[in-house]
Order: structure tokens, then C-alpha cells, then sequence
């Protein structure tokens, strides 16, 4: 028996984060009470649809065409596509289907140390359906309601070539999908909350064969994890049809979550005709290309190339490079803190550290952090100076966090300038000295550990302004110059 | 029911004679008139309504109330047509009125917004009396609406209207009736009742709030008993809507009275081999050329091998864009809805009931012709003849200043007979006005008004953006009694 490779194609659909809907001024606020963003146009009532593009909407379909390498058009045209269904206001759904924002562009995945691209083949804008509200399950529910309030809301949809050959790759390029997508800001990709929804095209095939074997359509995975065992299960359903001589029906399959296997939801034989045509409410757009190229400079540095940057220029390990550039405000607080204060390894350090352990701790992200990155510099600054020590930093940041004021700002509220005079030190040392002849003794008599001891008085004495190592050095040099 | 008040002659000719300028004018400066002028409307309308059955609905014996308190509301500023009596196609959202668009669809419907061009009109100080009978969605002329009722034509007794603001217009009622024109139902509508109408280039009016089936080749246009009115009141509501993405920049209109600028006028060679052409229609219609060559313009025959196709192709591309347009009639959000085992019986029982039956074959061929099946054979071979009748129109005018053809093939038909008595979906009627659809250029219907016959129309299709040289001309040849 011949080997079997799977083949696998994704579309991938991502809600924008724009403020008001694709063709109305309605706005997106998820959660909202239902049918309470709605409009005449996005309710599709008589007379009252007309769509006018949201240019925000547009330009983050651009953004996203040029992050994933795509080619983008002179001209775009909206389209119709025709279908009727309970959640679908007009009747029709308006997307791009003759002239999408973007084509031909490509996502590199790193797949056992090789660098892999999956193509994609084109990147298009369309608006999003409704929702049915059912009493339970939609079989069982006595009824079907339909919230309107995300009818209308921008998507883009992402399409790849079926370049795909595991469910690893497929879990692996949505990962860094999602990870371009939150670079550029256009949306909060949440699988979970339905703002990243991927559909898998999945076949089997001897091979090496170019033909394509039949294909099943899988629906309903709702996390990364699910994508991945999903399509794993597809491809083993099918190698076992296969195996057994049995072939694949064309259809559309669920992902049951709970009892981990697909099942089959429609046939697709009878496949759906949605007669495309170009919307003649909105005339063909012609896409300026000195907006396009003012995006593009919009566009930041990309996960991939920072990561290299991290690594190459920096010094950092790969594993930090790596924990650091999954998020980008995680990345740029590294570099605006290194703007200040050029110490990549002790920055990385301390924000892996201490700003992430206070950040778990609080259940927040990163961008309601209210510490600014030259701040941070400067405490790192300070202890490098020896102004203070890296036990009063560590106090100095959780004010810093709680507060957001400066780290000097702190330390003069709170009197804790590290005591670093040698005279004013040297006085309290002999105090010291003077108060614990016993630990002297054992000092003088080899045991060298006593000395901690009379650190920490001199510490205390202080309230641990003084300067741990000159105290160590001082009591050394009086202990030495008694004996 | 109401009685109707008995009402003085003198009274109840108050405003015939009147242009809606004219008309404005002393609607503003004298409160007197304003008295008379809402019972004279009670009468006319009342009256109007009685003998052509032209309102879908309005404000009945509440009108001349309606009037006063409306008029006084806005009688200081300075308004163009203040207290202009006009009507709208029930297609076209007003709040006021429920929007029934001839379909038991839509039956009680109520808007909860108002056009743009009614906004326009309503801030320009004109009075809205109502709204006026359509063919179910407005699709044509010739069929009664499932709703039932059909408009008696004001000028030919025992034949119909074409549209109840048509009627409104000819009667007398009011001063002007905005309507929409898809495949030419507004010029049709003129050319029977024997008025004047304006279809404007695709763009110059928003079409938010017009309750169509065809977007590309829909426009909200002019219906009135004299060209100047059409002027007054295209220059009011011809304006960029930025909620409508057809709608264009707000272009220069200022047509210079009844002095001509049309001198070369272009005829199709092949005028007179429509199939449906009637011989009273071609006999007037070749008259009416040599009168004008007479007056001197400059009359030339040219070839224009796809012209007579516009009817064909564009009642495909009509039907096409109503499948999909229509489709929002569900059940589900508002209009009719009939009750179904599950989501498919409940589309399929609301839209058979809803619909009337004229609606849904051209539904189903709508469907049919851009199905996987027949797209490329029907649906793209539609629209490129859609672009060979707009460049050769186009470059028609390059050389010609407008083209000029009959209206409809035909006058008035009887009342009672079925739009299949007419070749059914075939569009005989829009033989010659469905290309400036098409094409989405300016067309203003010119009526011709004899003693003892029915009125008949001259189409005159002018250059995009043209509207001030067809409001020219039409003024022109009513001058000179043409």
C-alpha cells in the first residue's frame, strides 16, 4: 500500500476590531443587550440598505493583505452572495468575490527547523451574519431568535492554497496568523470569543499524487487546540476509508468537542449555487496606491523579523526571544526600555521576571501596565550605580506598578537613597562593632560567617539604606584593622 | 366616509393656473390664500381620489387641517416651495404614510425613516398630500397591483393612469409627484396621462429610502404639468447624499428659461419597426419630426444596432438584481410572515402569499438566468450588452445633442387588461426608455396633447448631466405650442 498524505486547505474568518460596522454606522461592542445596534441598513429594510463602505474597515483588510505578503488591487468590487437563511438580513451576503483587497501572498511556518510557506490565495472583505438564540439546542429549542447586532460587522476572510500537510502545520500557521494579525491591531483574534474562526478543507491522497482526493469541510473548532485534533481526527477518518477501499463523501462535517470526533452535517452534493454578482449598490473602488503605501509604512516590525532582531542583535536566547515577541506590546516595551537604558539580557530578565510575575499576579495584560519603559531604565540604572540596591529595586517596582510614579520619585517620597558614605557608614559600623563583641570574636576566630551577622545589623540600623557591599567592605577593613 | 364640502368654483381652481414658483409665492406673502388654498386641496384631492382611485394612502379630510398646521410651521423662512401640494410613489419612504408598494408584502407597512429627497423637499417647504397607487414594487405600468386597485387615467376615460401620481399630476391635484423610474415606468406614466417627466442621470438623486428591486437601474424622477416645476424642484433635491454610495457630487443646474441650446437632434433610423408600435403613435410621432425640422433643428436617422436591444437586456438585468434585492422579504424582521413547520416552509409560505404573481415569476426568472447553469449564457451576455448600449448612446452624443423618440410604442391601454395582454415580461412598453436606464442617462418625457385623442409623450434622451437641456427644450417647444 502506497502512503497517504493529507492535504489541507484553511479559511480562516477574523472579526475587525473597527468601532462601527462594514457598510453602517453601527457599532461592534461585543456583548451588547441584542438587537440594540441595528440600523435600517444592517436590518436590510425595505429601502433602507444601502451600504457605504467604512474606509477603517478597508484599510485594515490592506494592512493585513500587505503582513501576509499579498498582492493588492487597483480596483475592488463588493459582491452579492445569495442565500437565504434566518441570520442573513438582506437576503444576500455582501463580500468579495471578482475583486478582492488582496491576492497571492504567503505566511512562512517553521516546521521541523525548515522554514515552510503556506500560500495564501487571496484576502477579502465581507460583512458578518447574525446570531440564532436558542433555548437549548437548536433541535430541541421551542423556538429560533435572531440578535442583529453583529450582522454587519467587518471580517476579513483568509484563504490559503491547500498547501497544508498536517494538522501540526495548520495549528502552526493559525498560531502565527494570529500573531501578524495582533502585530498590525485589527483584531483581538480570540477563538473563543469567535473573533478568529477557522474552517479546515481537509482530503487525503497517495503520496506525491498531484490529483486531490475528495474533501470534507470541517466546521465548529473553537480553539487552537481543537483545530488540531480535528483535523487530526479528519485525516485518520480518512486514511481508514481509504485503507478499507472505501472512499470520502464530499460533505460538511462538525467538530464534536466533547466526544472528539466530526460528524457529518450536510451533504454537499447538492452544493449551493450563491449566483455571485457585483453589488450594484456600491460601484468599484479604485485602491490609491500612495494610501496603500502610507499603510504599509503603518505596518510594524513583524514577529519574525523582531524575533530575528532579538536574537541577532540583542544577544537573547532563542526561548526569551521567542517568549518576548509572541506579544508585540510585550516586545516593544523591551525596546523602549532599551531606548534608555541598553541592557538587553538584565531588561529581558526583569520582564520576564518581575514585570510578568506582578502582571499574573494582578490578572492583567501588558497594555493597562501603568510603569513607562524609560522608567524602568532608570531603576535599573540606579542599581547599577549603586544609588540603590536590588532588593530596595525590587520594593521601588511594586510601588512603581502600583503607582506609576517614577522610580525617583519614589525613592524621595520614601527617604530610600542607599546610604553609600563612607563616613556615615563607617560610624555605624564601629556602632556596630562596638554592640556585638561575640560575633567579633567569632569573626576573628574563622568564622568567616559571622560577619553576616553584623551586616545585617548595620542594616538595620539603616532600614537597609546602606549600601550592602561598601557595609561588607567597611566592617571587613575595621574588623581586620582591631585585631 | 366623508362628505365632501361644497366648494365654490373660483375656490376650487385656486392653484391650477398657478406654477409651483408662483404657487410659493403666495402661499407666503398672503394668509388668506393659505386658507383657501387648504380647502381647494381638500376638494381636489377628495375628489381626484373619488374619480381615479390614485392614493394608496393620505390624509383624507384631515388634509386642509394638515395643510394650515404644516405651512404655518414654516411660512417665515424663506422656502421655494413653500406649500406645493405633491404626492410620492408609495415606493418611496415617507414617515408619515405606510409604504404598501402595491404588495401584500408590504401591507401596513410603516417606514422608520424617510427618504432623502423627501427630507429635502419637506425642509424646501413642500406639502407632502399623500402617497400614490404603483404596480406591486413599482415593476411597470400596465399590471393592477395584487393589492387590487388600479388609477383611472384623469385625460382618457375607461384606460389607466400608469401610476397614481401620474393621475395626481394630470387632475390637477397637486403640482408635482416624485416617483422612481426603473425600466421607464415615470415617462410611461407621463406619456398616458399626458404631463411631463423627468428621469434624471443615475446618481443626481439618492435613492436611500426609494423601496426598489433594481439598483443599478432605479432613479427617483419628476412627474409635473410643466417643465419649469420639474426645474424647481430637481434643483431641490438633486443633491449628494454621502449615505448613498451611487449618489454623485452635486452638479451645476441652471437651465436659462425657454431658450433652446438643443439644435442637433438624433432619431433612431429604426424608430418605427418597434413591433407594438401603434399607428396613432407613429403617425404623431413622424408629424411631430417634421414640425421640428420646420422650426429648424437640425434632424438626422442614425444606426443605432443596439438600442431595441435595452428592453431585453435590461429587464434580465432587472430581474437578476429584484432575486436578489427581493430576497430581504422574509418574514422575518417586518412585512408579511406566515407561519411554517420549520425556517424553509415559513420562507416559502410568506413569500408565495406576499408576493403577487407578476413579482414572483420575474423572481424565478431572475434566479433562473443567473443560476451556475445559465450565468454566462443569459446574466453576462446581459450585461455586456448593457456596455455596448452605453457606448453607443455615448458616442451619440458626442455628435448630437440629445436623441429623441417616442415615449411608449403605444397610448394608454384600457383598464382591465393584464400586463399579459401586453407580452407579459417582455417589456413591449419600455421599447424605447429602458437604454437611458441602461445607460443611466437623463431622459425627460415631453407629453402631446390633442383634442379628442389620448395623450402620447416624446422621449428626449440628452447627454449625462444634460437635465438643464432637456428642461430647456421641453420649455421651448411649450412656448411655441408645438
Amino acid at each position: 500500500m502506497t502512503q497517504l498524505e493529507s492535504v489541507i486547505g484553511l479559511e480562516v474568518h477574523v472579526e475587525l476590531h473597527t468601532k462601527t460596522k462594514l457598510f453602517c454606522r453601527c457599532r461592534t461592542d461585543f456583548g451588547a443587550e441584542p438587537n440594540t445596534q441595528v440600523c435600517p441598513v444592517c436590518l436590510g429594510l425595505p429601502g433602507g440598505a444601502l451600504p457605504v463602505l467604512n474606509q477603517k474597515a478597508l484599510a485594515y483588510a490592506i494592512k493585513a493583505s500587505l503582513a501576509l505578503n499579498c498582492r493588492i488591487a487597483k480596483e475592488i468590487t463588493f459582491d452579492r452572495k445569495n442565500y437565504f437563511y434566518a441570520d442573513l438580513p438582506k437576503g444576500y451576503q455582501i463580500s468579495q468575490f471578482f475583486q478582492p483587497v488582496g491576492t497571492k501572498g504567503y505566511v512562512e511556518i517553521e516546521v521541523d527547523g525548515k522554514v515552510k510557506k503556506i500560500a495564501i490565495r487571496q484576502l477579502h472583505l465581507e460583512e458578518d451574519t447574525g446570531k440564532l438564540i436558542h433555548l437549548g439546542g437548536i433541535l430541541s429549542s421551542p423556538y429560533s431568535r435572531v440578535d442583529f447586532n453583529r450582522a454587519g460587522v467587518p471580517l476579513i476572510e483568509i484563504v490559503t492554497e491547500p498547501d497544508i500537510r498536517s494538522a501540526e502545520e495548520a495549528r502552526l500557521f493559525l498560531q502565527k496568523l494570529r500573531d501578524i494579525l495582533r502585530y498590525i491591531d485589527i483584531s483581538d483574534c480570540k477563538m473563543q470569543e469567535g473573533s478568529l474562526r477557522c474552517d479546515a478543507n481537509v482530503s487525503v491522497r497517495p503520496a506525491g499524487s498531484d490529483s486531490l482526493g475528495n474533501k470534507t469541510e470541517l466546521k465548529n473548532m473553537n480553539s487552537f487546540r481543537s483545530v488540531y485534533q480535528g483535523i487530526e481526527y479528519e485525516i485518520n477518518r480518512q486514511r481508514e476509508l481509504v485503507m478499507r477501499g472505501e472512499s470520502v463523501l464530499p460533505e460538511t462535517r462538525h467538530w464534536d468537542e466533547e466526544n472528539e470526533v466530526t460528524r457529518a452535517m450536510r451533504g454537499k452534493l447538492a452544493s449551493a449555487d450563491y449566483r455571485c454578482f457585483p453589488d450594484p449598490n456600491i460601484p468599484p473602488l479604485k485602491v490609491d496606491s500612495s494610501w496603500v503605501e502610507q499603510l504599509a509604512d503603518s505596518i510594524p516590525e513583524l514577529p519574525d523579523a523582531r524575533l530575528k532582531r532579538f536574537v541577532e542583535d540583542y544577544g537573547l536566547p532563542l526561548r526569551d526571544a521567542q517568549l518576548l515577541t509572541g506579544s508585540r506590546e510585550l516586545a516593544e516595551f523591551l525596546d523602549a526600555t532599551l531606548a534608555h537604558y541598553r541592557q538587553p539580557k538584565a531588561v529581558s530578565n526583569w520582564i520576564q521576571g518581575e514585570l510578568l510575575r506582578l502582571l499574573n499576579l494582578e490578572n492583567m495584560g501588558i497594555t493597562s501596565c501603568k510603569v513607562k519603559p524609560q522608567d524602568l531604565g532608570r531603576l535599573l540604572e540606579m542599581v547599577d550605580k549603586g544609588v540603590i540596591s536590588g532588593k530596595m529595586a525590587k520594593d521601588i517596582w511594586e510601588e512603581m506598578f502600583a503607582s506609576g510614579k517614577g522610580p525617583e520619585t519614589i525613592v524621595k517620597e520614601k527617604g530610600l537613597v542607599q546610604i553609600s558614605d563612607e563616613n556615615i557608614l563607617g560610624q555605624i559600623v564601629a556602632e556596630v562593632i562596638q554592640e556585638n563583641p561575640n560575633s567579633v570574636k567569632d569573626y576573628l576566630g574563622g568564622k568567616k560567617k559571622a560577619i553576616g551577622f553584623l551586616v545585617g545589623q548595620v542594616m538595620k540600623k539603616t532600614k537597609g539604606q546602606a549600601n550592602p557591599q561598601l557595609v561588607n567592605k567597611l566592617l571587613r577593613e575595621k574588623l581586620t584593622e582591631g585585631s | 366616509m366623508f362628505l365632501y364640502p361644497v366648494i365654490e368654483e373660483e375656490v376650487f381652481a385656486i392653484y391650477a393656473h398657478l406654477s409651483a414658483r408662483e404657487l410659493a409665492v403666495e402661499v407666503k406673502k398672503n394668509e388668506g390664500f393659505r386658507e383657501k388654498m387648504a380647502a381647494a386641496l381638500l376638494q381636489k384631492c377628495s375628489s381626484a381620489q373619488k374619480e381615479y382611485d390614485l392614493f394608496s394612502s393620505w390624509y383624507g379630510e384631515k388634509i386642509a387641517q394638515k395643510y394650515k398646521e404644516v405651512i404655518s410651521e414654516k411660512a417665515s423662512s424663506d422656502k421655494k416651495l413653500l406649500g406645493v401640494p405633491y404626492v410620492l410613489d408609495d415606493t418611496i419612504c415617507s414617515l408619515a404614510f405606510p409604504a404598501a408598494c402595491g404588495s401584500p408584502m408590504l401591507q401596513n407597512y410603516r417606514p422608520p425613516f424617510e427618504a432623502y429627497a423627501v427630507s429635502l423637499l419637506s425642509r424646501a417647504g413642500a406639502f407632502l398630500c399623500g402617497k400614490a397607487r404603483v404596480a406591486e414594487f413599482g415593476l411597470g405600468c400596465l399590471e393592477e397591483s395584487p393589492l387590487g386597485a388600479v388609477t383611472a387615467n384623469p385625460r382618457g376615460k375607461g384606460h389607466i393612469a400608469g401610476s397614481g401620481a401620474a393621475a395626481a399630476v394630470a387632475s390637477g391635484a397637486v403640482s408635482f409627484a416624485l416617483g422612481v423610474d426603473t425600466t421607464g415606468e415615470l415617462r410611461e406614466a407621463a406619456s398616458y396621462c399626458g404631463i411631463f417627466a423627468l428621469k434624471p442621470s443615475y446618481g443626481a438623486i439618492s435613492r436611500r429610502g426609494l423601496i426598489g428591486f433594481s439598483p443599478s437601474l432605479e432613479q427617483a424622477g419628476i412627474l409635473a404639468s410643466r417643465s419649469s416645476d420639474l426645474a424647481l424642484v430637481f434643483q431641490e433635491i438633486a443633491v449628494r447624499d454621502p449615505q448613498d454610495a451611487t449618489s454623485r457630487e452635486t452638479f451645476s443646474f441652471s437651465p436659462q428659461g425657454d431658450q433652446a441650446k438643443i439644435r442637433k437632434i438624433a432619431v433612431p433610423k429604426d424608430w418605427s419597426s418597434v413591433p407594438s408600435l401603434h399607428e396613432e403613435v407613429k403617425k404623431v410621432f413622424a408629424d411631430k419630426l417634421e414640425q421640428l425640422t420646420a422650426m429648424g433643428f437640425e434632424l438626422d436617422y442614425i444606426s443605432l444596432p443596439h438600442f431595441f436591444y435595452a428592453p431585453a437586456a435590461g429587464s434580465l438585468l432587472a430581474a437578476v438584481e429584484a432575486f436578489s434585492s427581493l430576497a430581504n422579504y422574509d418574514g422575518v424582521r417586518f412585512g408579511c410572515r406566515e407561519e411554517g413547520r420549520h425556517l424553509q416552509e415559513m420562507y416559502t409560505k410568506t413569500r408565495s402569499r406576499g408576493f403577487g404573481k407578476r413579482s414572483s415569476n420575474f423572481i424565478i426568472f431572475g434566479a433562473l438566468v443567473s443560476s451556475g447553469k445559465y450565468y454566462d449564457k443569459y446574466f453576462v451576455q446581459a450585461q455586456k450588452l448593457r456596455t455596448l448600449i452605453k457606448r453607443e448612446l455615448l458616442a451619440c452624443l458626442l455628435e448630437y445633442d440629445c436623441l429623441l423618440t417616442p415615449t411608449v410604442p403605444f397610448t394608454a391601454p384600457l383598464l382591465g387588461r393584464k400586463a399579459s395582454d401586453h407580452g407579459g415580461l417582455n417589456f413591449v412598453e419600455a421599447s424605447y426608455t429602458m437604454a437611458a436606464n441602461l445607460a443611466g442617462l437623463p431622459a425627460l418625457s415631453y407629453p402631446v396633447l390633442s383634442e379628442g385623442s389620448l395623450p402620447l409623450g416624446l422621449q428626449f434622451i440628452g447627454r449625462d448631466k444634460g437635465e438643464a437641456d432637456l428642461i430647456e427644450i421641453a420649455s421651448f417647444l411649450k412656448k411655441e405650442n408645438f
